[in-house]
Parts: structure tokens; C-alpha cells; sequence
């Protein structure tokens, strides 16, 4: 193998792409043939690391430096101080927030340094389009040893002892259904790896497909050998293009090396894959309706049982799980279970990857120990909340979930002390939400989506998220009774316990969690007719303050309807007729100057030119 | 097993699902998405019940009983939950007639006769009084609903024959969509949208008729609110009485229960428990009954020939006319032409009257040779032939069916039920077929056969069979073996047909259990039909297949057993034509033929009984107008060799009478004995002397040759297929269109059915009619070397380039000769 005094990991992972990191590892290919460096440096794709927030991402081996938010023109001077003078660029590294010195290499990055890697454990540092990188860091060892040394049995009582729990949403015992699949007469039987992401926010699959497809691969393979199966499907949604390629080069590539197909390993053990495209309706990731789309009908979900490794795919056993469990299998069984249980609590054990978002100063994909606070996350790896506000709760789980507010932040994540919070696990995604978000709001914003995600079979899900949506668009709108409280309470609860599967039956967790937490917040929309977080447009007006406003027709000019009057170097102000509060005066009005502030509630009627007489324009 | 239920214990039978269970028990659950039929769709969320041990609610409809289990349908809880599902129900759907307090006392203060066509409010809803939803709002007793009502405001859709389809009122319980696909096997119907937006429609949210809809009304049947209903019921009132039907439109006599408001058939739903139907129908029997009986065009009166023109006149008149005509000629100058869907207690009057009175041999049922009397002449040659009768359960029961001959959806929607039925259990469906067949869609494995082609591939399948049989002890297999090299040599390159498709079709015929070939009547088109038929029965033998021929009309098979006993041997009516035409037949009695009797075709005398008016009616001395099959009852036998007797439902329109009284009465007149039955009654006995055992649901056939050793029939060379020629770039392929009733084509008295299976449809391929820059419903003209037949222009890539599909109604010369040809070459015109 060539030796290289220096490897250019160019992150690949589509929010990298997206911020154009395929034009920077363009850039360096063309500057390092410029430089007549390819001798000497290898410049490699690699999948996602999961900072998304920073991209496009750079790391430089093997001094460990971590560049970020590059762009095109910075190359040349890149290559030039770094790699030709050996000094390394400061002014492309990371500067945690509220900090002025850089943090030149990633092991030193709060961001990374607190994260656990299992699943993601080649992430940033492997090629995912070349089998031979995941072989070269004891890829596929998993299924040698689990094919040669270890029985079917033997396989599902290690994955059962290590105390893998699906990572999908539930959180089933992964070996307990392994065990029921294998104990299951009817053939064929098969297996399915549910990539069917679809939580608002959430990305996790997506990255482990694209940065370590093989992971998914041989975890499956060592599933097919301990359930019995000849046949997968790995259900991926359209939207996904670069896990799709990535995936499928994957599987081709295991057939090459024999991992996969006939006669893997020589060992006479056969399975192979196939990838399924999903159409991306969100209840497709609900595995009897994933199944029936599999099966090309429409995906409604069915009523369990029979469960799927019952009956599953065309009414044979199947066992269905999501990426991140497939991807945990390799190293339960490279490593032994008691290294896995060692990790994490007393009843969720490994690690969990989490995506990042909402209103936090590092928005990515992290991979945590279970049990790690949510303090330690927030404030800790996602470097707290920007712009100097107040963290206020966080959304886990998705439209399943539930907010978690302030108080918990200590609460040690696992599965059991979410369900009890009112939220879920899920499959992982964190949106956090600063004192500027409005909790009803939110509330009716995850109604809607589930609304519009139903998949129409059940009555409950249908109508009653509907309802339910509509009732909390009439508080948004101040239009609100504390009856409706009532009413969204029994609502919530015909919902939850009337629907036939997993969408309808979690929906109502985001109404229900925030009332539990912010009760308040109902109340003011519903009795004082305000919004707190100054979000709700009913309840919410915009207002110039005369004493700080310098009359630069910035706003004037921006409003879209006209409805701010002034010239330049006068006081202006708003119309509140016409104002639709879009906000846009309040966006552009210079931050030295902001004059622009929002009210709310009696502030607001303070405001109404009946209560206050404007000043006439002299 | 045994379960609680409500702290009861019951006993329960066999795998059921816990609603039937309670049900059957007395327990009341209500339901919505639930059907019979039906597999457990667990969507209303109204059976939700509590069993001991399962998380959460679990719905009774999806849950098997398994032994112990503890159930709880009432608890305060689940009351609760069930009020509150409904009450969402209700929000989308209007509920003014369910929960208002003036429910009770409504039906006396507003009872109104629908106008409009619009239901506006609860009394004019068409379903109301006999809605599902309000029955269920009854049995939980909800009495109010508090959520707001979000109207959909969808567009009533009125777009396609029959059907309205008023999804405001739909509850997406899915009965519609999935009795369209698990028990029609059509899936035209299916979920479209998605959230808020989610309801049943077309895919796409086409119209059913351009998805493929054959408007069987099994939806309309489903539908528990009036979601979807029949247009013509929809502004009327229901029905004050009902009366059981066996249709009497093709071979299969399903039980209708036709619905009557002051002595007219409003509607014609099927039975709940026809043992033919199970509750089915097909767009014959479900909406065209009506306007066959009551639609305009039914003949009231007795006509007589006047001055080349006919004239009303009395009964007396008219039959002294007829008598008078027949009494002219006797014997082989005369002839009595039979419609194929005649009752048994008609058929013997006429058959005795051809017999005793006319003393003549010409007696035709059918214009053309039918599968049985094809049957008839294979037993009369070798000894031998399949029984035809036969189970509609075993086609259900069957693990491979070979089907051909027929678009079973079409012809034959019952027998295609059960193909269905067989399909769902996992059974191999092989079809072949030269026209736009739509069964294909389901087919294993889909055999496109050029027409004309047919015993070339027949004869291919059966040797590729052979090849695989060992020695056999039945009589003929010598002979049938000697006989295949000779066909091979002789149909070398004719069947066009890949040799792995006929391994895959053989394969699946031998290899997987018991096998049914279904053998259509299409089969009796062109001149080598026994020699298809010999093939077809052959391949049975080989292959161990249940050969089950199916006849195309209602009586087929009662009429030839009922002339076998009355010792006649019927011809067929092509042949009657062309004694007509030699001069050597100059008097015909007509009951219900399709035929027009024009030009040199005309017999010197010519008296014709129908029920409605027809074509032949013009050239016609005598018209006698008579009642059709739900005025006079009667009995059929079926397909299956089932005999069903079913009794008047409505008196006869106007003056007309009973084809039995007509002849009774002529018979009279021509001083014939023996003609003086009081009743339809009277007529069963007369046909129980003849017909030992008749009466019985399965009566004795003569042709049933019991213990009777088969044999095997040696392979006909085949004769050339057609081939286009120069002029005639095009092959038009006919079969026989058995829409008919009484000799009258249905597309011409019914709107609606003339728009899903016009008898003039000519289908081609799109790349043909792009050539010839035709559209659908362009009027055309195919041009064959023995005349033209006009059609009307169908689309469909079912058809292979280069061929034209029709089916058929002989009219005249040119469509009988084309029937008996099978194929012709022809020229395509269009006619504007």
C-alpha cells in the first residue's frame, strides 16, 4: 500500500455536501496537482462527522486538525501554509462560542470530545464507497467470527446478553426478537433494515448509511445467520440519494468479497440483500406499514398481532429493524457483549446518536453513552444556546416525543426515563428550543405534521389529531376557552389509545408533555390573550420605539404592505391595521439600533390607537 | 374453544375473529369497517374491546380467538372511547339525521319524494333508515355531537354509468376498496391522499370506468353510508317489497333480490346468500334488469303486418294471423328459433310445439354451435366426453387454473370470483387469449395467442405435456401420441408462442396440485372449434386438470338436456338461416333471437315472439309481445348443471304473456292437444315426466355417462390461420358477445352499459390506432371479404398490433359467417 505523508479527510456527508464540500475536495485535488503534492498527500471522501453545524469539514492526518466552514478560495492558502510550510491555518479552525482562541484538532473539540462511538465509529475516518477501509479497521471480523466460530444461537444470545434494544422507537430487546424470529417454523423468513427516517430533524440513519454502509451490511448478514433468513431488504426513502448510491455500491461490493450472496465466507451460508426505495410518507417507518409498501400496497400499517416475525413481509417471519440497532451488531459481536453492557444503564445499554437541532450552537449528529444527562449534551457537546438566550426545553423523539423542560436537564437519558418524562426515544432526534419558542406553538406545529402524516385508515388518527390541531390553532389565535383544554385532553386520549399503530397512538405526546410542562404557557394564550414567547401573530404586535428609532427607512422600505409610515431621520411607526406581522421591520432594523420590539397581550392593546393616540406627523 | 366474554363463557369454533364470535353469541359490538366477506381491516376503531393480558385496546374484528381468553366489550372506559371515535366520525359526516332530537317523530312530519338528486339533508339522504352509521350511532347512543363538523366539501362525482360517488359521506371504512380487490380481484378502487386529504377513489382520481371498472356494484353493496349509490335509486324512494331473482342474463344464475316500489323493479342488488353469488353480481344483473324490464322500447302490444307495415292489434288477431301463417307449411319447411337463456317451463311449450305441432326437426337454441353442443358431437364420435357440470367451489378450491376461452370478470364474474378466491389461497391462474382480455392482469403466467392460432397452441401445450407423461391406460393414448407428430409438422411455425412459455404453463398445470381448466365458449368461434375442444379435453386427461366447460347463457344446458329427452337434436340457427335462404325452410317461429331475418335471409312467413323491440321486428308478419324472465319466473340450470326455479316477481308490462301461454294458445289454434297447462307448475310436471328426478337442485343429464371409461381424442392437423392479405392489413378477431337477453343486445337498452361494454366496441392496439389516427369512440367500419360490421373504436395495448378484437352479436350474414370463421382479414375505415 502507497504511503502518504498527509490524508485530506474531506467530509462527504450530505449536510457537508450541501455546503458544497465536493467543490472543496475539487479545489484541493487541483491545487495539490498544482502544487505537484499527489505523491504525498491523499485526499479522501469520507461520511458524515456529524458537525454539521461547521461544514464544510476538513480534518488533516495525521496532525488531527479540524478545518471548518471552508470555501473555495481559501484552499490555495490552505495547501500552501499547511501542508507545503507546516503551519497550520488558524483562521480556518473552530472558536467555541463566546471564546476568541481556536481549538486546532478535533479530539480537543467539546463537540467531539465528550461524544462515544460505536455505530459511528468510522465516521470522518474511512472512505464509505471502499469496502477495503472498512475491512482495513476490522470490518467484517463480526461476521467471520459469528459464521465460523459462533452458532445462530450463540449469536442471538450474545446480542440478547449485551442488551441491544431497538433503536427505531420502542425499544424492543433486539436478541428477544431475534430469538421469537428463529423460534418461528413457517420459511422463508426475512429481514428488513428499516431506513425509513422521517422525524422532522432527524438524520441519523441517513449518515450511518452514508458514512459506514457496511456496518448496516454485516450486521444484517449476522442477523440473517442467527434468525435463519435468505433474504433482506434494506427500506430506504427516495430522499436520500447519496445513502442509496452509497448502499447499493456497498451491497455489490460484499458480493465481490463474497460477504454477501452465496456461500459467504465459504462457509455455505447463504443471504442477500435488496434495497427498497420508500416513497417518504412518514407512517412508512411503522413496520407493518413499511412492510405492506415492501409488498408494493399502500403503506397502511396493520393491527399486531400477528407480529411481523409472525407474519411479516407476504406473511412470512420477519424481523424488522432500524439502522442504528443493525449497526450496533458488528461490535456486540466483535467485542462481546459484556463490553456492550457495560455502556450505558441499567436498562438501556451501548450508545444512542442524537441529532442536534432547534436553537443550539452545534447542530449535529452526536453519538452518546445512555445515561449521559441532557445537561451534557445541551451545554456540553452542543455548546448551549446561541445568541445568549435561555434553553428552554427540548423536543426528543419527534412528533412521537414529548419537550422536556429546564428542570429535567439533568435527567439521565434512557429509555425508561424519557417514556416517564412524557417523551420517547424514538429514534433520536433532539430539537432544542429556546425561551423564544412558543410552546403552544410547537404543540400545533407537531399536530399538523402528524395530521398531514396520517395515513388515513384509523379513525382517531385521522380525525382526532385534526381536532386536535384545530383546537390549538384557535389558542394560537387567542381564540382560546380553558374548555378546549379539557377538550384537547380527551381528545389526546382517544387519540392515544384509540389508534391502531405507533403514529397515532405517540401523536398527542407533544400536547400532552406541554401541557404537562407549560400549562402557563395555555393559560396566557387562553386567558390573558398572550403569547410569552412573542410568537403567536394573533397575540403579538410590532412596535416602533420612538426613542431608539433613527429614522432609516430600512424598515419603511421593507415592509411588504406598506404599513410603516415615516421619513428619513423621523420617528417611524407601524400601522397596526395593516400590519400583517411578518416580522420584517423587526428583522432589519440594524442591531445598534433595534428599535423594533414585539408585545404582546395588554402590552399589545397599550399599543392600539384607541388606547394609545399616535403622535400626528407635524 | 372457550372464551369470556363480559364474564360469559362461550364456546368457540375453528380459527374466528373475536367479533364473529361475540356476535354469534348475542353480543353486540358495533363496527363499521367490518364486512363478512372481508378480511379485518381494523380501522373504525369501534369493536376496540379489552382482553386480559393485551396492551391496550385491541379491536375485535383483527383479533383471533384463542382458548381462555378473557374479554371485556362494556366497560365504562371503552364506552367512552367508542362514543368519542364516533363523534369524530361524525365531525366529517353529515349527521343531522343521526343525533337530532327529532329523529323519532321525523319520518311521519317530512316524509318527502326525493326531487332532487341531491341528497340535502337527512330524509333525502338514499340511505337513510338503512345506513350502517345509523344503526351503530343507535347501538353505542350517542346523542350529540360537540366537535366542530369540518365539511370536506368534495365534488359529487358523476362522471361514470350507474354510480354516484358522494364522498362526503364517506368514513374511509375501505369496504369498497378492498371488496374490489379481495373478492372482485379488480382493485380499481383504492386510498388516495393522505392525512386530511385521505379518501377512496380511482387511482390517480380517475374515473372508474378509465381504471378499468367493470361496474360490478360490489362497492355500492359495501358502502355502509351512502358514500357510494346507485344513480337511478338515488332520488327515488326504497323499495316497499322485495322478491328473490335468478338473472337470466348469462350462464351462471345468481340470486338477485330485486327491489319493488308500486310494482316496478326499482333495483336489482344481489341476495345475501345466493349459493351461486354469495351475495355478488355483475353489471348485468345489478343495473341493467331494470331497464330491460321497465325501459322504453318494451313491446305491450301484439303487431301485425299490415301494408309492409306493422300494426297494433289484439291478441286474437294476432294469433289467428299466426295460426294462419303455420298452418301453410309443416314439417322441414318450418322452423323454431330458440333464444339460449329460454326458461325450462318456455322451452317445453316451444319444444313440444316444434315437435307435435310444426313436426319439424329445424330447432335452434343458439345462432351458432354452443361448448355443449360442441361436447355433444366429441361424445357422439368417440363414445366420449366430460361430463359438463361442475362446482363453482372447486374452481375455489383449485391449486392451478388454466382459463381460456372467456374473460371470466366478464362472462363470467362468479366463476372469476372464485378464481379470485383460489388466487388469494395462493393457486396459479394460467390464461390464454386473443383479445383485450383484462383476467390476464392476474395471470401467472399470460399466453397472447393470434387469433385463429388457437389450436396450433393447444396442440403445442398438449405435446409439450405428452412429452412429460408416461405411458396411459386410457383408450386413444396410441393414437393421441401417433397423431402429435403429425400436427407438429403441421403447425411447425403457427402458434407463435415461446417454448418456455409453454413449459411454464405446462409445469404449473402438472406440478402443482389439483388443476381446473376453465373452457370458455370463446372456444366454439371458427371452424376447428371440436378440434380445440378434443385438445383442451385431452390436456385435462393429461394432466389430471377438472375440465369445466362454461356455456355462455343462461339455460344452455337445460334446453339441450331437455331436448335430449324430448328425443330432438337441435341445429343452429346459422344452419336455419341458410335453409332459408335455399328456400327450403319458409316458416320460422322466432322467441327471442337476435337475428334481423333481412334481404334473402326473410322467410316466406315469419312470426316473432319478444320482449322488446328488435331489429327483426320490421320484416315480421306476427309480433306476439312477451314477458320477460322477471315477469314470467321460471327455471334455469346454470353453468354448473344447477337447477333454480324462481317465481314471478312483477305481472308482465302491458299485454304481454308468457312465452309458454303465447304458444299454448297458437297450439290451440292450430287444434293441437296437450297444450292446456294452468301454471308454470303445470308445465314442471309435464318436464318431471320426461326428465327423471327433474326438480332437484342437481337433476340427471342423459349425456352424463356414468362409469363411462374416458378416452383420448387424437390431435386435428388444423387447418391455415387467417392471415391479413393485401387491402386487408388488420385481423379481426370476433368472438360470440353473449350480452343478451331474449335475443335483445343489452348495450342498446341501457346507457350506462353501452359505455362499459358497447356490443360495437372494436378494440385495437395504440399503435394502430395512432397510425390510423382513431380515437376512443371514433365510429368505424371493418371491411371483410363477406361484408362489413360497423364498430366503435376502443383502445387498449391488450390487443397485439395488427389485430382487431370484437365481440359479436350475429345480426346478419356478415356476423355469423364471421362467428364461424373465428378470424378475418379486414380493411379499417373510419365513418364519419
Amino acid at each position: 500500500m502507497k504511503q502518504y505523508r498527509a490524508h485530506l479527510l474531506v467530509c462527504a456527508g450530505t449536510g457537508c455536501v450541501s455546503c458544497g464540500s465536493f467543490e472543496i475536495k475539487a479545489a484541493l485535488e487541483q491545487e495539490i496537482a498544482r502544487r505537484k503534492l499527489q505523491d504525498e498527500v491523499l485526499i479522501i471522501a469520507t461520511g458524515c462527522n456529524g458537525f454539521c453545524e461547521r461544514g464544510p469539514i476538513l480534518m488533516v492526518q495525521p496532525d488531527g486538525v479540524f478545518y471548518q466552514r471552508l470555501k473555495v478560495e481559501d484552499i490555495p492558502f490552505l495547501v500552501e501554509e499547511h501542508l507545503l510550510k507546516g503551519r497550520p491555518v488558524k483562521k480556518l479552525m473552530y472558536v467555541p462560542p463566546a471564546e476568541r482562541e481556536p481549538v486546532p484538532k478535533m479530539k480537543d473539540i467539546d463537540f467531539f470530545k465528550l461524544q462515544r462511538l460505536i455505530v459511528l465509529r468510522n465516521r470522518g475516518r474511512i472512505d464509505p464507497e471502499k469496502v477495503d477501509e472498512y475491512i482495513a479497521y476490522d470490518g467484517y471480523a463480526a461476521l467471520a467470527k459469528a459464521l465460523t466460530e459462533m452458532t445462530p444461537e450463540g449469536i442471538v444470545a450474545e446480542v440478547t446478553a449485551a442488551g441491544l434494544r431497538g433503536r427505531g422507537g420502542a425499544g424492543f430487546l433486539t436478541g428477544r426478537k431475534w430469538a421469537l424470529c428463529r423460534a418461528e417454523k413457517t420459511t422463508p423468513k426475512y429481514l428488513i433494515c428499516n431506513g425509513d427516517e422521517g422525524d422532522p430533524g432527524a438524520f441519523m440513519d441517513r449518515s450511518v448509511l452514508e458514512a459506514d454502509p457496511h456496518a448496516v451490511l454485516e450486521g444484517m448478514v449476522i442477523g440473517a445467520r442467527a434468525i435463519g433468513a435468505e433474504k433482506g431488504f434494506v427500506y430506504i426513502r427516495n430522499e436520500y440519494p447519496l445513502a442509496l448510491k452509497r448502499v447499493d455500491l456497498a451491497i455489490r461490493q460484499a458480493r465481490d468479497y463474497g460477504l454477501l450472496g452465496k456461500n459467504i465466507l465459504g462457509t455455505g451460508f447463504d443471504f442477500d440483500l435488496e434495497i427498497f426505495r420508500g416513497a417518504g410518507a412518514f407512517v412508512s417507518g411503522e413496520e407493518t406499514a413499511l412492510m405492506a409498501s415492501v409488498e408494493g400496497q399502500r403503506a397502511f400499517p396493520r393491527q399486531r398481532p400477528p407480529f411481523p416475525i409472525q407474519k411479516g413481509l407476504w406473511g412470512k417471519p420477519t424481523t424488522i429493524n432500524n439502522v442504528e440497532t443493525w449497526a450496533n451488531v458488528p461490535s456486540i459481536i466483535r467485542r462481546g457483549a459484556a463490553w456492550f453492557a457495560s455502556l450505558g444503564t441499567e436498562t438501556s445499554k451501548g450508545t444512542k446518536i442524537f441529532s442536534l437541532v432547534g436553537k443550539i450552537n452545534n447542530t449535529g449528529l452526536v453519538e452518546v453513552p445512555m445515561g449521559i444527562s441532557l445537561r451534557e449534551i445541551v451545554h456540553g457537546i452542543g455548546g448551549g444556546i446561541p445568541g445568549g438566550r435561555d434553553f428552554k426545553a427540548v423536543q426528543i423523539g419527534g412528533p412521537s416525543g414529548g419537550c422536556i423542560p429546564k428542570d429535567l436537564l439533568d435527567l439521565p437519558i434512557d429509555y425508561e426515563s424519557l417514556t416517564k418524562a412524557g417523551a420517547m426515544m424514538g429514534s433520536g432526534g433532539m430539537i432544542v428550543m429556546d425561551e423564544d419558542t412558543c410552546m403552544v406553538d410547537i404543540a400545533l406545529y407537531f399536530l399538523r405534521f402528524t395530521q398531514e402524516e396520517s395515513c388515513g385508515k384509523c379513525v382517531p388518527c385521522r380525525i382526532g389529531t385534526r381536532q386536535m390541531a384545530q383546537v390549538l390553532a384557535r389558542i394560537t389565535a387567542g381564540a382560546g376557552t380553558e374548555e378546549d383544554l379539557t377538550k384537547l385532553e380527551e381528545l389526546a386520549v382517544t387519540v392515544k389509545r384509540g389508534s391502531l399503530c405507533g403514529l397515532g397512538q405517540t401523536a398527542p405526546n407533544p400536547v400532552l408533555s406541554t401541557l404537562r410542562y407549560f400549562r402557563s404557557e395555555y393559560l396566557a394564550h387562553i386567558v390573558d390573550k398572550t403569547c410569552p414567547a412573542r410568537v403567536c401573530k394573533n397575540l403579538i404586535a410590532y412596535y416602533i420605539e420612538p426613542e431608539k428609532c433613527v429614522g432609516c427607512l430600512l424598515c419603511l422600505k421593507n415592509c411588504p404592505v406598506n404599513a410603516i409610515s415615516g421619513e428619513r431621520k423621523k420617528v417611524h411607526t407601524i400601522d397596526q391595521a395593516l400590519c400583517i406581522k411578518c416580522g420584517a421591520c423587526f428583522n432589519v432594523c440594524p442591531a445598534k439600533v433595534q428599535a423594533v420590539a414585539k408585545y404582546t397581550g395588554d402590552e399589545k392593546r397599550a399599543l392600539s390607537p384607541a388606547a394609545a393616540p399616535r403622535k400626528e406627523p407635524s | 374453544m372457550k372464551i369470556t366474554i363480559d364474564g360469559r363463557e362461550i364456546e368457540v369454533q375453528g380459527p374466528a375473529y373475536l367479533l364473529e364470535a361475540a356476535r354469534s353469541h348475542g353480543v353486540a359490538i358495533p363496527s363499521l369497517c367490518d364486512h363478512p366477506q372481508l378480511e379485518p381491516f381494523g380501522g373504525c376503531r369501534m369493536c376496540l374491546v379489552e382482553v386480559k393480558g393485551r396492551r391496550g385496546f385491541v379491536p375485535a374484528c383483527s383479533t383471533l380467538v384463542e382458548d381462555g381468553l378473557e374479554v371485556l366489550t362494556a366497560t365504562e372506559e371503552l364506552k367512552v372511547l367508542r362514543r368519542r371515535v364516533l363523534e369524530l366520525i361524525l365531525t366529517e359526516h353529515p349527521n343531522a339525521c343521526l343525533v337530532c332530537a327529532e329523529k323519532k317523530s321525523c319520518d311521519e312530519a317530512k316524509a318527502t319524494i326525493r326531487k332532487t338528486e341531491e341528497p340535502t339533508g337527512c330524509v333525502l339522504c338514499p340511505r337513510n333508515k338503512h345506513c350502517d352509521l345509523q344503526d351503530v350511532v343507535d347501538l353505542v347512543g350517542l346523542d350529540g355531537v360537540k366537535l366542530p363538523s369540518i365539511y370536506r366539501n368534495l365534488e359529487l362525482r358523476r362522471d361514470d354509468p350507474f354510480i354516484d360517488r358522494d364522498y362526503n359521506m364517506c368514513i374511509l371504512c375501505g369496504r369498497c376498496v378492498r371488496v374490489c380487490a379481495e373478492v372482485r380481484g379488480a382493485a380499481v378502487l383504492t386510498f388516495i391522499n393522505r392525512g386530511p386529504k385521505a379518501i377512496v377513489g380511482a387511482a390517480l382520481d380517475r374515473t372508474l370506468a378509465a381504471s378499468g371498472c367493470q361496474f360490478c356494484g360490489a362497492c355500492v353493496d359495501a358502502c355502509p353510508t351512502a358514500a357510494l349509490a346507485e344513480r337511478a335509486t338515488r332520488p327515488e324512494l326504497r323499495p316497499d317489497a322485495t322478491r328473490r331473482l335468478i338473472c337470466a342474463l348469462c350462464s351462471q344464475g345468481c340470486t338477485l333480490e330485486a327491489g319493488l316500489r308500486a310494482g316496478r323493479i326499482v333495483a336489482t342488488p344481489p341476495a345475501p346468500g345466493g349459493p351461486v353469488n354469495h351475495g355478488q353480481a355483475c353489471v348485468r344483473g345489478r343495473f341493467v334488469i331494470r331497464d330491460l324490464v321497465h325501459g322504453s322500447g318494451r313491446l305491450a302490444k301484439p303487431f301485425v303486418r299490415q301494408d309492409g307495415h306493422a300494426e297494433e292489434a289484439g291478441w286474437d288477431e294476432a294469433l289467428d294471423r299466426a295460426a294462419a301463417g303455420l298452418e301453410k307449411y309443416r314439417g322441414a319447411e318450418t322452423a323454431l328459433l330458440l333464444s339460449n337463456d329460454l326458461t325450462l317451463e318456455d322451452a317445453y311449450v316451444s319444444l313440444t310445439f316444434g315437435r307435435d305441432v310444426l313436426r319439424t326437426a329445424n330447432v335452434a337454441f343458439s345462432v351458432l354451435p354452443t361448448l355443449e353442443a360442441t361436447l355433444d358431437e366429441i361424445r357422439a364420435a368417440r363414445d366420449w366426453a366430460p361430463d359438463p357440470g361442475f362446482d363453482l367451489d372447486e374452481v375455489g378450491e383449485a391449486r392451478t387454473i388454466f382459463a381460456l376461452g372467456a374473460d371470466l370478470p366478464v362472462t363470467h364474474p362468479m366463476v372469476w370470483l372464485q378464481v379470485v378466491k383460489a388466487l388469494r389461497r395462493g393457486a396459479r391462474l394460467i390464461t390464454a387469449a386473443t383479445g383485450p382480455e383484462i383476467m390476464c392482469g392476474l395471470a401467472e403466467v399470460d399466453i397472447q395467442v393470434r387469433p385463429g392460432r388457437e389450436l396450433a397452441f393447444l396442440g403445442r401445450l398438449v405435446g409439450l405435456v405428452l412429452e412429460g407423461t408416461k405411458e396411459r391406460t386410457e383408450a386413444g393414448f396410441g393414437e393421441l401420441r401417433k397423431s402429435l407428430a403429425g400436427f407438429l409438422k403441421a403447425n411447425a411455425k403457427e402458434s407463435g408462442i415461446s417454448k418456455e412459455t409453454l413449459a411454464r404453463a405446462a409445469k404449473a398445470l402438472t406440478e402443482n396440485g389439483p388443476a381446473v381448466i376453465l373452457a370458455g365458449p370463446n372456444l366454439c368461434a371458427g371452424p376447428d372449434r371440436t378440434d380445440k375442444v378434443a385438445a383442451v379435453v385431452d390436456l385435462a386427461l393429461l394432466s389430471g386438470a377438472r375440465f369445466i366447460p362454461l356455456a355462455a347463457a343462461a339455460d344452455e344446458q337445460g334446453l339441450a338436456e331437455l331436448a335430449r329427452r324430448l328425443g330432438l337434436r337441435p341445429t343452429s340457427a346459422a344452419e336455419i338461416l341458410n335453409g332459408v335462404r335455399k328456400k327450403e325452410i319458409k316458416a320460422v317461429y322466432a322467441a327471442g333471437t337476435s337475428l334481423s331475418f333481412a334481404g334473402d335471409e326473410r322467410p316466406e312467413v315469419l312470426i316473432l315472439q319478444a320482449g322488446r323491440r328488435v331489429e327483426s321486428a320490421d320484416g315480421a308478419d306476427v309480433i306476439l309481445p312477451a314477458a320477460l324472465f322477471p315477469e314470467t319466473g321460471g327455471s334455469l340450470v346454470n353453468a354448473e348443471g344447477r337447477l333454480q326455479t324462481m317465481e314471478s316477481a312483477i305481472p308482465p308490462a302491458g299485454e304481454a304473456r308468457p312465452g309458454w301461454k303465447i304458444l299454448s294458445a297458437l297450439a290451440g289454434r292450430l287444434n293441437a292437444q296437450g297444450f292446456d297447462f294452468a301454471d308454470a307448475a303445470g308445465i314442471r310436471d309435464a318436464i318431471g315426466r320426461v326428465w327423471p328426478g327433474f326438480g332437484s337442485g342437481r337433476p340427471e343429464f342423459a349425456s352424463r355417462q356414468a362409469g363411462a371409461r374416458p378416452r383420448f381424442i387424437p390431435l386435428a392437423s388444423g387447418r391455415k390461420a387467417s392471415r391479413t392479405e393485401r387491402g386487408r392489413p388488420f385481423l379481426l378477431a370476433v368472438t360470440a358477445n353473449a350480452d343478451l337477453s331474449a335475443g335483445t343486445d343489452l348495450s342498446r337498452i341501457s346507457r350506462g352499459f353501452r359505455a362499459v361494454r358497447d356490443s360495437r366496441f372494436m378494440t385495437l392496439n395504440p399503435a394502430d390506432a395512432g397510425k390510423l389516427k382513431l380515437k376512443d369512440g371514433d365510429q368505424i367500419e371493418a371491411a371483410s371479404a363477406f361484408g362489413a360490421v360497423l364498430g366503435v373504436v376502443r383502445i387498449s395495448a391488450l390487443v397485439p398490433p395488427g389485430v382487431v378484437a370484437m365481440r359479436l352479436i350475429p345480426t346478419e350474414s356478415v356476423s355469423v359467417r364471421l362467428l364461424s370463421e373465428g378470424a378475418a382479414p379486414v380493411a379499417l375505415r373510419r365513418r364519419d
